[in-house]
């Protein structure tokens, strides 16, 4: 491209000085061969007076042929001319050999017979007549033919040096030309470079050149083009960057389609949601990756120009979801914008409260039912017969000692569960701490048909908690493990060291715990057997994992049905 | 019509097919929801809605069959819109069986003799993914996926063992619960055919990708292929 600029602004050079000097040199070699012409004929005009006055004193001797021919032999050899003398008739007087041998041009001879002498140019070739005067008298004519050969060398010349000037001149033209041109031109190709620079993103470490002053607009403007771009990219990508930061941050899901209901864009939050990789996602079909009809339906109503929220719930993973879908004003039309938010733990979480207070309300109404009938019972009736009204008394209090017990754990468990319960820490031996609980409850696991073991070895490490608290986390333990063992099952008491903790567990020869409830037995009220919940406030397990793991350990459960359970908690060495 | 309208007809049609799979997920998945819940009005619900699946069904039949008759489709073209038929004709039979849970779930009614939930909701999930994975790979011909799918099946049919064994013993227990667990017996053995059903979607898959029709081979049994719930 760049030889193809500097090459059409040195043609127009060249052929300029090559026309000039072509001008020139025609013009002048014109003039020179006139002027050389003109000297040429006066000499020869002269060469013929010279002649003609030697052969006046010949003409009309005895030896007038001889002599005649002799003067003509003299000038013809050497100035390569023929000549020819006639008489004042016409007839040959005297001739140089060979002789000439056209006849000698009538209307010459007479322009020189009136004028005396006559010359005249034909094809190349130069011809005079002269007179040949003796006084006042003609005596004869000299008649000359010259050939033109000499003078046409001497223009040959000539010609040879116009064309090595004009060669000469090219070249050196040529030459300036290109060394200003490149002096010219230089800066413009760097500026195009810049340019060229600019078009693939580099704005800030542009070389911009040393420009002459023609240039130095453009070259100004492009530099401020550079610095705007670039500082406009800059703010630009810094916005995209923050932009693209939070939608692969943010917990709600972001999709955008566009009208043909391609997918245009996918974070990874959405990619989470509906198990898809946005590479595999982006231009399919919205349907394709969304995969569910509601919401699919929910596009469809943004599309058309409406903002619209549903709530659902999708898939086998019980996904709840609230979904918006809105057209996007701002950019291509018919673009949508549908945003999801997962709901599903906040709806667990609502279930676990909804629960929290429908058992609640049933604890508390279960004993007060029982007491309002006993009230009823001994006002109607029972107050006569003083026996039965104090069984009635006994079982109400038993009543009020379940409704208290509750409230204890209820109040209990919130102050754990606020942190508000002071533990006192102390260095305890794993045995100690299993030991008061075990025989705390041994005559109720005797009663319930039971038997209790307990397997410590002493030189377990020396762990860091509040013992009265653990006891009653395995009294708890214990309690439990009766309830759902049946009579002559076995519970088992016992710890282990496993790495950097101690581990306790309770192990019975029960009923067991279904699979799925396993990760749930510790909330709040929840019984895996709601058959089976009669005794219980549901609130032990929960006391006991706020306790655990206020003491920095774990607990968790290991069962089979109807093969027994294990439960395990774990506290830190000391 | 230029082969753009054919591929433009053949894309909207696997959608449709995606979004007549989203129907039946989402109404075998609620019904069993209504028997959990005991919500009678859902459970209706889901039986009427089967109506609107099986309009779909036909819509999607009749946009394949002018495709066949407009455009004479070949090769891949045809063995894709082929399985199309066979697979929305699948599809509307699991819907058949979701309607057939909502059903069941009616006629319980108010009896409150324990239904081992948690089984048919684990299964329901179960045959609910399948269908929805065995459908994603039939749109993206992912034969791997497709033979892989069937496999699952086999945690189907345990869960489906597992209640047939409890419900044998509480009858045994309790002849007066026969009915019901008649009822439980026919909600199982629908969501386990649905899952036998998801099957065939595969296949249809590989007959798509590779043009051969082959029975996938699943440890369970073929005796019971049988043609219920006309």
């Amino acid at each position: 491209m760049q030889p193809r600029i500097r090459w059409r602004s040195v043609l127009p050079f060249l052929l300029l000085i090559i026309t000039a000097v072509l001008v020139y040199a025609l013009a002048s070699l014109n003039t020179i061969r006139q002027e050389e012409q003109a000297r040429w004929e006066a000499h020869f005009l002269n060469l013929s007076q010279l002649m003609a006055v030697e052969a006046a004193e010949r003409i009309g001797t005895p030896a007038e042929a001889a002599s005649l021919n002799q003067i003509a032999e003299r000038y013809a050899d050497p100035l390569g001319v023929a000549i020819l003398f006639l008489s004042p008739d016409g007839a040959v007087l005297g001739s140089s050999s060979p002789p000439i041998e056209d006849p000698p041009n009538p209307a010459l001879v007479t322009q020189a017979q009136q004028a005396g002498r006559a010359a005249r140019l034909d094809q190349g070739n130069l011809t005079i007549a002269r007179m040949i005067m003796r006084g006042n008298e003609v005596v004869g004519m000299v008649y000359l033919q010259v050939p033109r050969a000499g003078f046409r060398a001497d223009l040959s010349q000539l010609w040879g040096l116009g064309v090595v000037v004009v060669l000469a001149a090219c070249l050196a033209g040529l030459v300036l030309s290109m060394i200003l041109h490149d002096y010219a031109l230089k800066p413009i190709e760097r500026l195009t470079i810049a340019a060229q620079q600019m078009g693939n993103g580099t704005f800030h470490t542009l070389d911009f050149p040393e420009t002459p002053q023609e240039l130095s607009a453009l070259n100004q403007s492009l530099q401020e083009m550079a610095q705007h771009l670039g500082d406009q990219i800059d703010a630009l990508t810094s916005e995209r960057a923050k932009l693209s930061a939070v939608l692969n941050q943010m917990t709600d899901g972001v999709l955008i389609v566009d009208l043909d209901g391609r997918v245009q864009l996918l974070n990874p939050a959405a990619e989470r949601l509906f198990q898809i990789d946005a590479i595999d996602a982006l231009g399919r079909s919205v349907v394709e990756v969304l995969r569910y009809h509601q919401l699919v339906e929910l596009w469809r109503v943004a599309k058309e120009g409406q903002q619209q929220t549903t709530m659902i719930e999708i898939g086998p993973q019980h996904l709840f979801l609230q979904a918006t879908g809105m057209p996007l004003k701002t950019s291509d039309k018919g673009s949508t914008l549908i945003l999801f938010q997962d709901l599903t733990q906040l709806r667990r979480l609502e279930t676990v409260r909804r629960d929290f207070i429908s058992n609640v309300s049933h604890e508390l109404r279960t004993p007060l039912a029982s007491l309002k009938a006993l009230g009823e019972t001994l006002q109607e009736s029972a107050l006569d017969d003083p026996p039965a009204a104090r069984r009635f008394i006994i079982r109400m209090e038993t009543e009020i000692d379940n409704l208290t017990q509750l409230v204890n754990e209820l109040l209990e468990l919130s102050r754990i569960e606020s942190g508000k319960v002071p533990l006192s820490f102390h260095r305890a031996r794993p045995c100690d701490l299993l030991r008061p609980a075990c025989e705390r409850m041994e005559l109720q696991v005797e009663r319930a048909g039971l038997n209790l073991a307990l397997d410590c070895q002493p030189d377990l490490p020396i762990v860091f908690a509040d013992p009265n608290r653990i006891t009653q986390v395995v009294i708890n333990l214990i309690h439990n493990a009766t309830k759902f063992t049946p009579p002559g099952g076995q519970i088992t008491v016992s710890a282990y060291q496993d790495g950097e903790f101690i581990v306790f567990f309770v192990k019975d020869t029960g009923v067991g715990i279904p699979k799925e409830d396993l990760g749930r037995i510790f909330e709040r009220f929840y019984k895996a057997d709601r058959a089976r919940s009669g005794g219980g406030t549901g609130l032990g397990l929960s006391i006991a994992r706020h306790m655990v793991e206020s003491h920095g350990g774990f607990i968790w459960a290991e069962s089979e049905e109807e093969m027994g359970s294990t439960i395990y908690f774990s506290l830190p060495v000391a | 019509m230029p082969r753009q309208t054919l591929d433009r007809e053949i894309h909207h049609l696997q959608d449709e097919v995606l979004l007549l799979g989203s129907m039946v997920e989402q109404a075998m998945l609620n019904a069993i929801d209504a028997l959990k819940r005991r919500d009678h009005d859902a459970a209706k619900r889901v039986y009427r809605n089967d109506e609107l699946i099986n309009e779909k069904r036909y819509a999607i039949e009749n946009r394949v069959l002018i495709l066949f008759a407009t455009q004479q489709p070949i090769a891949h073209d045809l063995r894709l819109l082929a399985a199309i038929m066979e697979v929305i004709t699948e599809l509307e039979r699991m819907g058949d069986y979701a309607k057939g849970i909502a059903k069941i779930s009616i006629n319980i009614g108010d009896d409150d003799t324990p239904i081992p939930i948690r089984e048919i909701s684990r299964m329901g999930d179960l045959a609910v993914g399948m269908l929805h994975r065995a459908l994603g790979a039939f749109i993206a011909e992912d034969v791997n996926m497709s033979y892989r799918i069937p496999k699952d099946d086999d945690a189907v049919d345990e869960l489906y063992n597992q209640v047939y064994r409890k419900n044998l013993a509480a009858m045994i227990a309790n002849p007066e619960i026969i009915d019901h667990s008649n009822y439980i017996m026919w909600v199982v053995h629908n969501i386990e055919r649905m899952a036998d059903r998801v099957t065939n979607i595969c296949e249809r898959t590989i007959f798509i990708a590779t043009g051969e029709l082959l029975e996938i081979d699943v440890s369970d049994d073929e005796w019971d292929e049988d043609e219920e719930e006309e």
